[in-house]
C-alpha cells in the first residue's frame, strides 16, 4: 500500500511548485513584451522625429513642387505607416496574450498620439504634393469595447488589413482609438464630424459607420484614387 | 483577472495535481502491475450469469467459464434470465441439460441487473460470488488468478479484472480499446491507496458473506456495479484489481450504443455520487469514500462540466459573432493559432505542459497495461491515441450532462 497521506501532501506541493513556476513564466514573458512596446515606442518616436523634421525643413504649408522631394516624403510616410500600423498590431496582440494585469494604457496611449500625427502629416503631404497616389484609410475604434463590439470591430480590421495586403502602397491604413482619453483625438473627431464607431473614415470625406464587404470598401477606395489622381 | 481564467486556472491546478498524484503512486508500484499468483486450493465460486436478450452471446460466455481451468467441482453458474424476448432461455436450458450439476437456471420478469443478481446471490453456496455480464468472455486462467488474490491477500472483499475489448474492429473500438486500457491503469494505481471504487460487470468476484452482509445488489440504482464498489469501501472492506485476469467483453460498435452505454453509465455514477454526498462530511463513517472517492469522482465531473461550459460560452459569446459578421462581410479569416506559442503567456506554459503530461499519461498507461499495439505508426495508432485524447474525451461531459439530467428527471430504462 501507498502512503496516501504523503503522497497527497507531496503532489499538493509539486502543484504548488509547477503552478508557481508557470505564473513566473507569464510575468517574466509579460514583463518582456512590455519592455518591447516600450522600446519599440522609442525607435517610432525618432523615426517620426525624423519624418517631422523632414517635413519642416521644407517650409510648412508650402507648396511643393519638386517631384523628387515629394516622392521621397511620401515613401518615408509610407514607411513610417507600415511600421506604425505593425506596432499597434503588435500592442494589440501582446495585450490580448497578456493574463495578468498590466496596464498598457500609457503604451497605447502614446502610440495612438503617433499615429494621430501621422494621419495629420499624410494630409498635410496629400496637400502639398498635389497628387500622392494614395488614399488616406482611418480606422476607428473602441479600445474598450464589450465582447460583441470587439468581434465586429475585429472583422472591420481584418478586412483592412486584407485591402492594404492587396493595395500596399496605395493607402495609408490608420488604425486610431477613440477612447483612450486623448483630446487631440475628441478634437479630430468633432472636427471632422465623427460620432459612430467603429467607423472607417476614407480620404477625409467619406465615413463608413458599418460593416461592410471587402469588395464595397474596395470600391470605394479605388473611386478615391481616381478622384485623387 | 476575469472569471474565465480563473476557471482555466482551476482546471489547469486540479489536472497537475492529479497527474502528479498518480504519477508517484506510479513510480512506488510500477513493478507491482502484473505480479499476481494463480490459487493453489481451489474454493467454490457460484458465477451469476444476468442475461436479458443475450441469445447471441450467453452460450460463449457459459463455456469460457466452463473451459476455464478452475476445477469444475467448485464451479456453480447461475444464469438468470432477466424476462428475456429472445431465445436466450431456451440457450440456458439447453446447456443445462448438458451440466445439470453445474448449471441452475433463474427464469424472472424483466426487472432489471441488480434484482437478477440478488436472486441469484439468494441460492448460491459457493463461498465466493462471480458476476459474469453475458456478453463477457473469461480467460482460461482468469478464475485460478482473480481467487489467487484472495488466497494471497485474506482481506480482500472484492476482487475485479482485467478488461479487454473483444474486437478491436474498428474506429470507435479501437478508442475504446485506449480507453478502458488508460482505466485499468488508474483502477490499479487506486487499488495502492485502497480506493477502486467500482466492480465492473464483465467480471468481479466476491466474498460471499461480505456481498450478503451489505445487503446485496441496490436494486434502485441503474449501475450496480458502482454502488456495491461505494458500498463495500465505505464500509471498510478491499477491493483489488487482477490484472492477470483477463476477460473480453463486447464493446459497442456504433456511436449510437455507445451513447447509451455511457449515459447509463454517467447516470448511474451520478446516482451513486448523489446517494453518498454526506460522505464528504462524515469521513469517520465512510472513510476512503469520504476522504477521496467522493472528491475525486466529484471533481472529475465540476472539472468535465467546467470544460464544457466554457466551450459553449466561448461559443455563444465569440464564435456566433464571428460567424455572423464574416457571413455579412462576406469575409472569413481562420483564427490564428500561431500566436499562441509565438507570444507565450502562462497558459502556453500549462498548455503545452497538460498535452506532454496527457500524451505521458496515456502511453505509461499503454505501456503498463501492456497494450503496444497503437505505437504502430504504420496502422494509424497514434492518430487513434489523439483522436481519443480530443475527440472521443470531448463527447463524455455531453453524455454526463444526459446522464444527470435523466436521473434528475426520473427518466431511466435499464
Amino acid at each position: 500500500m501507498v502512503n496516501t497521506v504523503r503522497t497527497a501532501i507531496t503532489s499538493g506541493i509539486l502543484t504548488l511548485i509547477i503552478f508557481t513556476a508557470g505564473i513566473f513564466f507569464g510575468i517574466e514573458m509579460q514583463k518582456n513584451r512590455v519592455n518591447e512596446i516600450v522600446n519599440d515606442y522609442k525607435e517610432m518616436q525618432i523615426s517620426w522625429n525624423d519624418i517631422k523634421l523632414q517635413s519642416e525643413i521644407i517650409e510648412k504649408d508650402r507648396e511643393i513642387t519638386n517631384k523628387e522631394i515629394c516622392e521621397n516624403l511620401i515613401e518615408n510616410n509610407i514607411r513610417f505607416g507600415d511600421e506604425i500600423y505593425e506596432k499597434g498590431k503588435k500592442i494589440a496582440t501582446y495585450e490580448k496574450r497578456n493574463d495578468f494585469a498590466t496596464n498598457l494604457d500609457a503604451q497605447k496611449r502614446e502610440h495612438n498620439l503617433l499615429r494621430l500625427q501621422f494621419w495629420l502629416n499624410s494630409i498635410s503631404i496629400k496637400k502639398r504634393c498635389n497628387n500622392t497616389g494614395y488614399v488616406n484609410v482611418v480606422y476607428f475604434y473602441k479600445d474598450n469595447a464589450t465582447t460583441v463590439k470587439r468581434i465586429e470591430q475585429d472583422k472591420i480590421s481584418e478586412i483592412l488589413f486584407s485591402i492594404k495586403m492587396d493595395y500596399g502602397k496605395e493607402i495609408m491604413l490608420i488604425p486610431i482609438a477613440i477612447d483612450l482619453n486623448l483630446t487631440s483625438v475628441t478634437t479630430a473627431l468633432t472636427e471632422y464630424n465623427l460620432t459612430k464607431f467603429p467607423c472607417v473614415f476614407i480620404n477625409e470625406n467619406i465615413t463608413i459607420e458599418k460593416i461592410m464587404p471587402k469588395n464595397e470598401i474596395e470600391k470605394i477606395i479605388d473611386e478615391q484614387k481616381r478622384i485623387s489622381s | 483577472m476575469g472569471l474565465l481564467p480563473l476557471m482555466y486556472y482551476f482546471f489547469i491546478i486540479c489536472t497537475i495535481y492529479f497527474t502528479i498524484f498518480f504519477s508517484l503512486i506510479y513510480i512506488e508500484t510500477y513493478d507491482l502491475y502484473y505480479n499476481d499468483k494463480p490459487a493453489k486450493n481451489e474454493k467454490l465460486i457460484s458465477i451469476l450469469i444476468p442475461a436479458y436478450n443475450e441469445g447471441k452471446n450467453v452460450e460463449e460466455s457459459i463455456k469460457s467459464i466452463l473451459n476455464s481451468d478452475y476445477s469444475k467441482d467448485k464451479i456453480e453458474i447461475i444464469a438468470i434470465n432477466d424476462g428475456s424476448t429472445d431465445n436466450t432461455l431456451n440457450i440456458l436450458k439447453s446447456w443445462q441439460k448438458k451440466y445439470p450439476k453445474i448449471i441452475k437456471i433463474i427464469n424472472q420478469e424483466n426487472q432489471g441487473k441488480a434484482v437478477a443478481l440478488n436472486n441469484g446471490l439468494k441460492i448460491a453456496k459457493g463461498e465466493f460470488i462471480g458476476v459474469v455480464d453475458a456478453d463477457s468472455f473469461l480467460d482460461k486462467n482468469a478464475l485460478k488468478m482473480i481467487m489467487g488474490v484472495f488466497e494471497n491477500h485474506p482481506d480482500t472483499s472484492a476482487v475485479t479484472s482485467n478488461i479487454q475489448i473483444k474486437q478491436k474492429d474498428n474506429f470507435l473500438r479501437k478508442m475504446q480499446d485506449i480507453e478502458y486500457t488508460t482505466i485499468l491503469w488508474v483502477r490499479k494505481l487506486l487499488q495502492f491507496i485502497g480506493a477502486i471504487y467500482v466492480t465492473p460487470g464483465p467480471l468481479s468476484v466476491y466474498k460471499a458473506s461480505v456481498l450478503r452482509k451489505v445487503g446485496g445488489f441496490d436494486e434502485k440504482n441503474i449501475t450496480e456495479d458502482i454502488e456495491i464498489g461505494w458500498r463495500l469501501l465505505s464500509q471498510g472492506h478491499k477491493i483489488r484489481i487482477c490484472l492477470n485476469a483477463v476477460v473480453y467483453t463486447n464493446a459497442p460498435k456504433k456511436l449510437k450504443e455507445w451513447w447509451r452505454q455511457r449515459v447509463r453509465w454517467s447516470a448511474g455514477g451520478y446516482q451513486t455520487a448523489l446517494k453518498y454526498k454526506e460522505s464528504l462530511f462524515k469521513h469517520k463513517k465512510y472513510g476512503i469514500v469520504g476522504k477521496f472517492v467522493f472528491p475525486f469522482f466529484s471533481l472529475s465531473f465540476i472539472i468535465s462540466l467546467l470544460g464544457f461550459s466554457i466551450v459553449i460560452y466561448r461559443f455563444i459569446t465569440e464564435s456566433i459573432p464571428r460567424i455572423y459578421y464574416s457571413i455579412i462581410a462576406r469575409f472569413a479569416k481562420p483564427p490564428s493559432v500561431i500566436e499562441y506559442v509565438t507570444i507565450p503567456n502562462s497558459f502556453t506554459f500549462f498548455g503545452i505542459l497538460l498535452l506532454v503530461a496527457s500524451i505521458v499519461y496515456t502511453t505509461i498507461s499503454l505501456l503498463g497495461i501492456k497494450n503496444k499495439r497503437y505505437f504502430n505508426l504504420n496502422k494509424g495508432g497514434v492518430l487513434i491515441i489523439l483522436a481519443t485524447l480530443t475527440f472521443y474525451l470531448s463527447l463524455f461531459p455531453i453524455v454526463l450532462i444526459q446522464g444527470i439530467y435523466r436521473v434528475n428527471k426520473g427518466v431511466w430504462k435499464w
